[in-house]
């Protein structure tokens, strides 16, 4: 009788441990999911300011000269630890010149200027979670719904020492549409 | 004296069900005694890094304007405001409404010799606010160093020298010193950035407070 009763209670304890231990584990993966959206907006933040830094002193090494635009990807990526690949670069980068004295809602320009304002974006970036145990999932489609970031950051290009730096391919980011 | 023994042992039974029922009656209440706790330590934990997201953003909005700002852009046009509107993401902020409010002032010392008209200027010695822009919700919070009223489309203060209504308040001591801070016609850039954190708010838990962040170029 006793054996009976001790092999009871240790199994209603091992049922409440399973059932606690499930709540915590989400828990613990809920705050792991959360810090990497947050770690990777800062990252996005920092390396965003880090390309428009190097866009307004537009000193692009050799290897870059011509290609102005992905000289600004390549300070991106050596920027995000690895989070956005060559082919990312390509999706989610976007850069933009504007002349500052524009009056109205938008007056982009085509290249880079002296006292233009540029803007660098990374737009639409995806954070899908670590884990299967935690993925919002779309209400209509059952698809899994990624958390997207947008970092924009700008400023105003300084004087060039010599020749504008030409753009080359211009960077447009392609995952928004 | 069987059926006493065998009395004892069903009294005991039973006094052994009724402690066992106890305790797992405990556990379930000390559970529900924690559980309060746990949800707001998790809501918490939640609230605290979306706050921290916030501050960085909050950051690189005043590092952005600053930058700007600092470098001579004028901030009157509707796309040069939209620079900070996406610098923004995530704060709700409009070109002129929303949770945030950025203001760019920029911020000078009257010299002590210059003449308005026949006279001394009013200003003379002190600082003042020569130019102001705010892209934002203006309502949610005034500036720190105050809200001059006579501006002119361009941001620029009608008489920043003679008119008391551009002098700035609450000036730090290290600029406001005579002698090791703000000299005369020395200027400064100054962000201001104010943000309702309102999405995130767990009401009896935790509300959002106002969010200031500044900085001096």
């Amino acid at each position: 009788m006793k054996q009976c009763k001790s092999d009871g209670r240790r199994g209603n304890a091992f049922v409440e441990f399973a059932l606690v231990f499930i709540l915590l584990i989400t828990l613990m993966v809920a705050a792991f999911e959360f810090t990497w959206v947050l770690f990777i907006r800062a990252t996005l933040h920092h390396a965003a300011r880090e390309a428009v830094r190097a866009a307004i002193t537009a000193n692009p090494p050799a290897a870059f000269q011509g290609n102005f635009d992905n000289y600004l990807k390549s300070v991106i990526k050596t920027n995000t630890l690895g989070l956005l690949s060559d082919a990312q670069l390509d999706e989610h980068v976007q850069v933009d010149y504007f002349d500052a004295s524009c009056a109205g809602q938008s007056c982009p320009i085509a290249e880079a200027a002296p006292s233009s304002i540029v803007r660098v974006s990374i737009l639409c970036y995806e954070v899908f979670a670590i884990t299967s145990l935690i993925q919002p999932r779309d209400v209509a489609t059952g698809q899994i719904r990624p958390f997207t970031v947008n970092i924009t950051s700008s400023d105003k290009v300084e004087p060039f020492p010599g020749a504008p730096p030409t753009r080359g391919s211009v960077a447009v980011a392609t995952a928004c549409q | 004296m069987m059926d006493i023994a065998a009395g004892i042992r069903q009294s005991q039974r039973r006094l052994a069900r009724w402690l066992g029922e106890d305790a797992e009656a405990q556990s379930v209440v000390e559970f529900a005694v924690a559980l309060p706790f746990l949800i707001m330590m998790c809501m918490g934990t939640f609230a605290v890094g979306m706050i921290i997201d916030r501050h960085l953003t909050v950051g690189q909005l005043v590092r952005n304007g600053g930058n700007m700002f600092a470098r001579g852009v004028s901030f009157v046009s509707d796309q040069n405001k939209q620079f900070l509107v996406d610098a923004a993401s995530g704060m709700g902020m409009t070109l002129n409404g929303g949770n945030a409010v950025v203001y760019l002032s920029l911020i000078e010392r009257v010299p002590m010799t210059v003449m308005c008209g026949s006279g001394t200027c009013a200003n003379a010695g002190l600082i003042v606010i020569s130019q102001r822009f705010a892209v934002g919700n203006e309502s949610l919070a005034a500036s720190k160093f105050g809200s001059p009223a006579n501006l002119d489309p361009q941001g620029n203060h009608f008489d920043a020298f003679g008119d008391p209504d551009a002098r700035a308040g609450n000036v730090p001591a290290s600029l406001n010193s005579a002698a090791t801070g703000l000299q005369a016609n020395e200027i400064v850039y100054v962000v201001e950035t104010f943000h309702t954190p309102s999405t995130i708010s767990f009401p009896g838990i935790f509300s959002p407070q106002m969010m200031y962040s500044r900085a001096f170029f």
